[in-house]
Formats: structure tokens, C-alpha cells, sequence
């Protein structure tokens, strides 16, 4: 007979079936199988002669490996992918850690700018720095030649350059990623390192970095595969000067004026970052693995203090500071003259006298009536989804014994590595019938968009949640089974309200990460389901730089006012213990 | 082959493509049961389909028009249209309008707008797709059967193509008047073209060029060119990044963004002036199949064709009254020859398109 113990570890019965699930296990599973479905339908994509002609080719992927511009585009990639995670990181994670460890202040406020980052769409990034430091027609460059300097210092057309300000734009992500463990990390430990002669730059190298080593790997992998397959700034600013990373040398192979897009290519091209999204799933699972040496979160005495900055105070503030204004500052004032303007342009007299309200007054308020309801709803749902699943799979992945557990959070991860474009694609071909009819008709729907969104929010999801339970030792839960708690009363009473300051901030931000999501909502709409960051998109295609920018201006009055509020009231509870 | 005598179908194997206004159509007369037949479609769209219409037209079709179609339609066929549109790239709308017929299901646009490779690749992956519309309903079509190509593709607008520049930079013999000066003007200007050297691959299909050529110019602008852009991208030609795009999305792009104040100026070029062709589909699982035919029959009418010249100085040389015909006119009586593409030219241009694409596309992408 059972212990008490092992009934409450092990699977349920569903009564008078005789079959035997457990619950967790399932509910992991099913993003999992979803994934594994929609990956498979980009598979045969790849080697498929065109979208509508399914003959067996292996051409795109000899094309792929043999073309001089590909491999150029590659390095390219890896450049600018490592520089833009250093600047991310560089600034993202002193910043988390000022916000969270440190006794800076005004902690709303900060976390609400790093908020308004992720809510400027990356094209208004681009362009801001495009009219800030364009070699030829950049403000930078006016006051360089104003001085007799005829070539500025800084080139905006490099790669270093694109990934400082892909890096920086990607910043607040890393904020996110690390804040939270921050958040939660014993404060005793660096205490003691304190008492034992540590100054403040060695007690971060010493215990602080190394205790958030899961936390870390996991922000860099992430923002590394972003920066992968980062779009914005690379088409505005790389394309514009001949520039290639493979993101826009698939757009541009994959995309056609003219004609359909030759999605085929861009599956085969989703093998070799699912080939690369191995060895960073790899390197991501050796570091889970050594995870019970960075559990932070103990059964025992558990605090959070705040690290006096003492006299290091102004260069947090004037580092804080320049971020802010380079990052958020440039960008919004940049908005805000272009939402005025019939087109992008430098100060001048001419500029001041073409001010006009007419961005604002011409915008299609139908359509953008439309697209809100749609936003909202995916900003609540996509999120729910995400870390709900996410809850389950890292719960499988860390607190379970199964062979399967690597191999469900390495497909937890892929999402992530595979094309955006290719992955809503597949889930668009899937959907719509082509192959097999689905069961539920979900075409066109909300629903398709939330489950598709949440899909791909699951590397996130999960890289957050998995932080999080790394950090809380698994003691805890083994005393709630051991007085006879279920597993999932486990979960519900012990691990969700430890981990519940993450969950909420995962909440906020994918819903933030929602929002600004482009690829799928531009995929998968249709008719009703159009949302604002594809009419922003839509924006861009077209041209009309000026209505963007209204749009974006008027979606930044109604956000970020609420931000502030959740900042201010949420955002600044301890986690309890 | 299709009424397109518009067509460059001739053209295929590099032989020389008609000029629009030599074939323009003829106007005609409305026979008796074409009254009835668009009654019984009025009536129709009325009370079946409550005068709803869906679209996926890109923002150019937008605001302004929008009203003037909107306010033609209700003088036209006496209700209103209720239109909810979503814009949305044609590019990417056709792989789901294809498969949602093969699936079934109701297509996402009642009326598909969409270039002549498009429509070419609409009857090639999804053969039916388009309704092979009976369209003596419409007076104008009826009268001009040459605008129906292949039974389903309409054609209701040739943009030319052309070179957009920024008109504070370049005046006087500056302004650019063919491809060959945007060459001599890449070592003065910042010239930029598109990252897919759209328009070229034509150039070099057909017998306006041929491939050689083409080719030998584009190697040559490519040591000069200072970037690419998209050829909506006109603001940055407006903002100084660049000064001129060769060759562009057409003129009626530029005049857009010029009628919203910036400074942009357009040429013709004289060394390759050409036509691109913009069709409308009717997907045969459009959901308002009715309020479909009578915008189609709406925008080729005379008053539908004004509102398109008004607003962005396009509409189609094959119907009579066509503003674009009399430019063409003007540019043949100095001695240039003018081309138009179309689907059949497209369809009969495929395997050269594939295979000069990726060659021009690395060459402009090659620094």
C-alpha cells in the first residue's frame, strides 16, 4: 500500500476509468504537442518546392548554404547578435539591480521608463537615431560640420552601431528577465560577504553575479536569440546601407512586391536556427542543471535588503540617466516632432512652419476602434496562457524526475529560435485547413491569436518561471507533500505564492511584449482580429511615418499612465514568505 | 490569350511590347439587360447582404478616397456601402486568400487588388480562386472587354514606374530624366533603389532593355548607390537620407506623400518608361459576392476612374477618358516607346522573373 506521501506525488485516477494522468504532466504536454504540430508543418514547408506546390526539394536548403550572402549575412548575425546582448545587458542588468538591490529610489518611476521602452515600436528607435546620427543628414552630423568636423566620430551605418541601439532598445527585456530573481535573492549572503571585509563592487562580482547565473544565462540566451532574429533596426538602418544580418536577407529573399513571399525558404532557413537553438537550449540546460546551487530561497531565514549606494549614488543616477535619455528620451521626442510633421525632418524654421495636427485628425479611428478591442484582449489572455503553460512545463522540467524533462524545455525554448514569420505561417496553414481539418474552426479568431501569441511567449515564460523555481528550494514543497498535499495544492498554496512577484511581472510584461508582437497578428488576421501594432505596421509599409507616430502617441498617453499605477501599487510589493 | 491587348504578352521572348494607348479600348453602348442585370445585383447587395463589403486595401486606398468612393457609390447605386476594411499587404493576403478557398472558408476580402504577377500567381497555385464573372452587369466592362483578363482578373489601374526624387535638393538639370542620368547623378547624389531592384527583373524579360543591358546598369549604379529603401520608404528621400529612388513604386506613391507637403518630385524615365499593372479579383468564396461586382463595376466606371486620377493620378489607359493614356500620348508623339505589363505577360515570364530575380537582387545588395 502507498504512503501518504507518495498518493499525494503520484498521478490521479479519473474515477470509475481506471486511467491514471497526472494533471501537470498534461497540462505541460500540451503546448508542448502544439508546438511540436506547428514545427512540423514548417518542416514540411521547408521541403516543399513552393507553398502551393508540395513536390519534395531539398533547393532552398542548398540555396541557403550556398550563397556568398548568406554566409556573409551569418557573421553579420553573430556580430551583432553578441554586441546587441552585451548592450542589452550592460545596461539592463545594473539598472534591475539598482531598481531592486539598491536603495536608488524612485523604483516606480524607473520601472515605469523602462516600461515605455518596450512600448516604442523598434522602426520609431531606428529613426530616431537615423535623424539623430545619419552620417549625411543627421542633427549629430549638422553640429559636427557646424564645427568643422566634416565626418562625426560615430557611424550609424556599422554594425557595433545597429546593435547599440538594437541593444539598448532591448535593455528594459533584460530588466525584466533579472529583476525578479534580484528581487528575491538573500540579502544575508551578501551581508555576510559584507562582514567579511567585501566592498560593493566585490560583493557583486563575488556573490550577487554568481547567484544569479541561471537568471543571467537565461536573459543573455534570450536577448541573443532576439537579436538573432531582430528586425526593426536592422531594416532601417542596415538594409538602407547595404548591411545584412539574416533577418533582413531572409526579408528580402522572402519577400516579393510583386509577387507571394517565398515562405519555403524561410522554413529552410528555420532549420539552421533550430540547429543553433540546440546548443543554446544545450548550454541553457547545463546551467538549469547545476540549478539547486543557486536556490536562494530557503525554508530558512529568508530576506530582501537594499544595498546602501553610499557615495556611488551620482554615477548610478548620471549612468540611469543617460540610458534613459538616449534609449527613451530620444526615441519619444522623436515621436512626438514626428506626429506633428507631415514627414520626418531636423528642427528648422521650415519644420516649425509645417506643424500640423492633420496625423492626428486623419487617423482611420474605425479601424484602430477595431484593433483596441483586439489588443486588450490579447494583452490579458496571451499572457494568461503563456504562464499558465509555462507554470506547467517548468514545473516538469525542474521538479520532476522524468526523461522527458530536457526535452520538454528545450521544445519550450524553440519557439523562440524559430522565425516568427515561419512559425505563425504554419500555424495559419494548420488552422485554415489545408491539409487536415481541424476539429475546432478557430480560423480568424481571437482565440487562434491568443494560443499562437502564447506559444511563442513560452521561451519567455518559462526562462521567467524557471528563474524563479530555481530559486526556491524544493524543501518547502517536500514539507507541504509530506503533510499529505497533493500536487497541485502544492503548487496553488506553497510554489505559486513564492513565485507570485515573477508571475506578475511576467504578466505585465508579455502582455507589454503582446502589444508590440507584429508578426503574428499580421499573419494570422482577419477581418476583426487586426490589432494596433499591426495597423502601426501597416503604417510603416505605407509610409505614413507622421500617422504612426500619432497613433504611437496616443497609445503612450492611455499605457503608460496605467504602467505608472501598476509600478507604483504592484510593482512594489516584496515577495512574502 | 486573354482581351488584353494592353499586354505584354508580345513581349515575351523579347520582342517588343504594345504601347497602351494603341490598343485603348472603345467605349460602347449599354445593352437593355445590362440594367436589369445590375438591378438584380443592386438588389441583391441591398437586402442579402445588407450593402456589406469587405476589403484588405492597403492605407492608400484609405482616407480621402475612401470618402469619395463611399459618397460615389451611394450617387451611383443609391444606398450606402458599409465597408470595413483592413489594410493589409496584398503580398501576404494571397497565400491566405488561396488557401482559405481551398479550405472552404469565406475569403478574408470580398474584392482582391493586386498586381499582374499576383493575380498570375492566384490562378497558378489556386486555380478557381477568381470568379469568372458574367459581366454584362457592368456597363463599362461590357463595353471594354479587354479589361478582363483570363475571365477573372479586372484591370482597373497602370502605375507608371518611375524615379522619385527630393525636389528641394534637385532642380534644374538635375532633375533626373531617365535611368541612364540617375547613373551619371549616383556620383553626386545619394541614389538608392529597392533591395529587390523591383522593376528591373521586367526590364530585363523583355525586350524594353533585355537582360544584358539590365544588368550592365545595374552593375554599374550598384558601385554608386548609398543604400536601400522600400519603395513606400519616400519620407527618407523627403528628410535628406537619400535624394533620389530609381526605379520606385510608381508615381501615384510619390504623389501621396507630395499632396501631404513633401518635397518630392517625379519623372517618367524616358529610357524605360513602363506600366505597372493593378488587376481586381473577385475570390469566388467573397462573402458579399454582389457589393464585390458593383465595386468593381464602381472603380472602372467613368466617375470611379475620376476619383482614382484625382486622388493619385493613376486609373486604366485601356478605358476610354484615360488621363494616364494622354501622358502616354504625349511621350509616344516624342518618339518613346511605352510599356505595360499584365498577366499574361506574367504568366508567360515566369521562369526568366525566377531566374534574374536573385542575380539583380545580389548584385544591388553587394556593397
Amino acid at each position: 500500500m502507498a504512503t501518504r506521501a507518495e498518493v499525494a506525488r503520484g498521478p490521479l485516477t479519473i474515477a470509475g476509468s481506471g486511467l491514471r494522468v497526472d494533471l501537470l504532466a498534461v497540462a505541460a504536454g500540451i503546448p508542448i504537442v502544439l508546438i511540436l504540430i506547428i514545427l512540423g508543418a514548417v518542416a514540411k514547408l521547408a521541403f516543399q518546392e513552393r507553398v502551393f506546390d508540395d513536390t519534395f526539394t531539398v533547393d532552398h536548403f542548398v540555396a541557403l548554404a550556398t550563397d556568398p550572402a548568406a554566409g556573409l549575412a551569418l557573421r553579420n548575425t553573430a556580430l551583432f547578435a553578441l554586441l546587441t546582448t552585451f548592450w542589452a545587458m550592460a545596461f539592463g542588468l545594473p539598472i534591475a539591480w539598482l531598481v531592486e538591490r539598491a536603495d536608488l529610489g524612485k523604483k516606480a518611476a524607473v520601472s515605469t521608463a523602462m516600461s515605455i521602452g518596450v512600448l516604442i515600436p523598434g522602426f520609431i528607435y531606428a529613426m530616431g537615431w537615423i535623424l539623430f546620427a545619419h552620417p549625411r543628414s543627421g542633427l549629430l552630423t549638422k553640429l559636427f560640420q557646424g564645427i568643422g568636423i566634416e565626418t562625426p566620430p560615430f557611424d550609424l551605418l556599422t554594425i557595433p552601431a545597429m546593435a547599440w541601439v538594437d541593444g539598448m532598445s532591448f535593455a528594459p527585456i533584460v530588466f525584466i528577465l533579472t529583476a525578479a530573481s534580484l528581487r528575491m535573492m538573500d540579502a544575508s549572503l551578501e551581508d555576510s560577504a559584507q562582514m567579511c571585509g567585501a566592498g560593493l563592487l566585490q560583493r557583486l562580482r563575488l556573490v550577487t553575479l554568481p547567484l544569479l547565473l541561471p537568471s543571467l544565462a537565461g536573459a543573455a540566451i534570450y536577448v541573443f536569440t532576439i537579436a538573432l532574429a531582430s528586425f526593426d533596426v536592422p531594416l532601417v538602418i542596415g538594409v538602407s546601407n547595404r548591411i545584412y544580418v539574416f533577418s533582413t536577407y531572409l526579408y528580402t529573399q522572402v519577400q516579393r512586391f510583386e509577387g507571394v513571399p517565398a515562405y519555403e525558404i524561410a522554413a529552410a532557413f528555420a532549420f539552421f536556427m533550430i540547429a543553433f537553438g540546440v546548443v543554446l537550449a544545450w548550454v541553457y540546460g547545463r546551467v538549469l542543471a547545476r540549478s539547486r546551487e543557486f536556490q536562494v530561497v530557503t525554508g530558512k531565514a529568508y530576506r530582501s535588503r537594499l544595498t546602501a549606494l553610499g557615495q556611488w549614488r551620482p554615477v548610478a543616477w548620471a549612468f540611469l540617466g543617460g540610458y534613459l535619455l538616449l534609449s527613451i528620451g530620444l526615441p519619444l521626442i522623436v515621436l512626438l516632432w514626428t506626429s506633428f510633421l507631415p514627414f520626418p525632418q531636423l528642427p528648422s524654421v521650415r519644420a516649425f512652419s509645417l506643424l500640423t495636427t492633420s496625423n492626428y485628425a486623419e487617423l482611420n479611428w474605425p479601424l484602430i476602434g477595431r484593433a483596441v478591442r483586439t489588443t486588450v484582449l490579447l494583452m490579458i489572455l496571451a499572457p494568461l496562457v503563456a504562464l499558465t503553460a509555462a507554470i506547467a512545463v517548468s514545473w516538469f522540467v525542474l521538479r520532476t524526475r522524468s526523461r522527458l524533462r530536457f526535452a520538454f524545455d528545450f521544445m519550450a525554448f524553440l519557439p523562440q529560435v524559430v522565425p516568427r514569420i515561419v512559425f505563425a505561417f504554419g500555424a495559419l496553414m494548420l488552422t485554415i485547413g489545408v491539409w487536415v481539418r481541424p476539429p475546432i474552426d478557430v480560423y480568424g479568431t481571437v482565440g487562434l491569436l491568443v494560443v499562437v501569441m502564447a506559444l511563442v511567449q513560452l521561451p519567455f515564460a518559462t526562462r521567467l518561471v524557471n528563474a524563479s523555481l530555481i530559486q526556491i528550494h524544493n524543501e518547502l514543497e517536500e514539507a507541504a507533500r509530506t503533510a499529505g498535499a497533493p500536487t497541485l495544492t502544492v503548487l496553488r498554496r506553497v510554489t505559486l505564492p513564492l513565485i507570485r512577484p515573477s508571475l506578475v511581472y511576467g504578466w505585465v510584461w508579455l502582455s507589454l511584449l503582446s502589444y508590440r508582437e507584429l508578426t503574428i497578428p499580421t499573419m494570422l488576421r482577419a477581418g476583426d482580429t487586426v490589432t494596433l501594432s499591426a495597423v502601426i505596421y501597416d503604417n510603416y509599409l505605407t509610409g505614413l511615418i507622421g500617422p504612426l507616430a500619432a497613433l504611437v502617441v496616443l497609445m503612450l498617453l492611455v499605457l503608460v499612465p496605467l504602467i505608472g499605477i501598476y509600478w507604483r501599487v504592484g510593482g512594489s510589493r516584496r515577495p512574502t514568505v | 490569350m486573354s482581351g488584353s491587348a494592353v499586354a505584354l504578352a508580345a513581349a515575351c521572348g523579347g520582342t517588343a511590347a504594345p504601347s497602351p494607348t494603341s490598343t485603348a479600348a472603345a467605349t460602347g453602348t449599354a445593352a437593355p439587360k445590362t440594367k436589369a442585370a445590375l438591378q438584380a445585383i443592386v438588389d441583391k447587395a441591398k437586402s442579402a447582404e445588407g450593402g456589406q463589403i469587405t476589403l484588405t486595401w492597403a492605407n492608400y486606398y484609405g482616407a480621402p478616397m475612401a470618402k469619395d468612393f463611399l459618397a460615389l457609390f451611394k450617387s451611383t447605386y443609391g444606398f450606402d456601402a458599409q465597408v470595413t476594411n483592413t489594410p493589409t499587404n496584398m503580398s501576404v493576403d494571397a497565400p491566405a486568400i488561396i488557401q482559405g478557398f481551398k479550405a472552404g472558408r469565406p475569403s478574408s476580402t470580398d474584392v482582391f487588388m493586386c498586381t499582374d504577377l499576383l493575380a498570375y500567381q492566384l490562378e497558378r497555385d489556386g486555380p478557381d480562386v477568381g470568379e469568372k464573372v458574367d459581366w454584362s452587369y457592368s456597363e463599362t466592362i461590357s463595353a471594354n472587354p479587354k479589361v478582363v483578363e483570363h475571365g477573372f482578373a479586372v484591370h482597373i489601374l497602370d502605375t507608371p514606374r518611375g524615379i522619385t526624387y527630393n525636389s528641394d535638393r534637385l532642380k534644374g538639370a538635375d532633375i533626373p530624366k531617365s535611368l541612364a542620368h540617375v547613373l551619371e547623378l549616383s556620383t553626386k547624389y545619394a541614389v538608392a533603389t529597392t533591395p529587390q531592384a523591383s522593376l528591373f527583373e521586367t526590364l530585363a524579360v523583355s525586350d524594353i532593355w533585355g537582360e544584358k543591358r539590365t544588368v550592365d546598369y545595374v552593375t554599374a549604379l550598384s558601385k554608386n548607390l548609398k543604400g536601400l529603401i522600400q519603395g513606400n520608404e519616400l519620407p527618407r528621400i523627403s528628410s535628406g537620407e537619400f535624394d533620389i529612388l530609381a526605379i520606385d513604386f510608381g508615381r501615384n506613391v510619390a504623389q501621396i506623400f507630395a499632396d501631404r507637403g513633401q518635397p518630392l518630385g517625379w519623372s517618367f524615365p524616358t529610357d524605360a518608361p513602363v506600366l505597372s499593372a493593378i488587376y481586381n479579383v473577385i475570390p469566388k468564396n467573397a462573402t458579399h459576392p454582389n457589393m464585390a461586382r458593383l465595386w468593381v463595376d464602381l472603380i472602372t466606371s467613368k466617375a470611379g476612374q475620376e476619383v482614382l486620377w484625382k486622388n493619385e493620378l493613376v486609373d486604366s489607359p485601356r478605358l476610354p477618358g484615360s488621363k494616364t493614356s494622354e501622358d502616354v500620348k504625349k511621350l509616344e508623339s516624342q518618339g518613346f516607346k511605352v510599356y505595360a505589363t499584365s498577366l499574361d505577360f506574367a504568366a508567360k515570364n515566369q521562369d526568366a522573373y525566377a531566374r534574374l530575380r536573385p542575380i539583380l537582387q545580389q548584385i544591388v545588395a553587394k556593397k
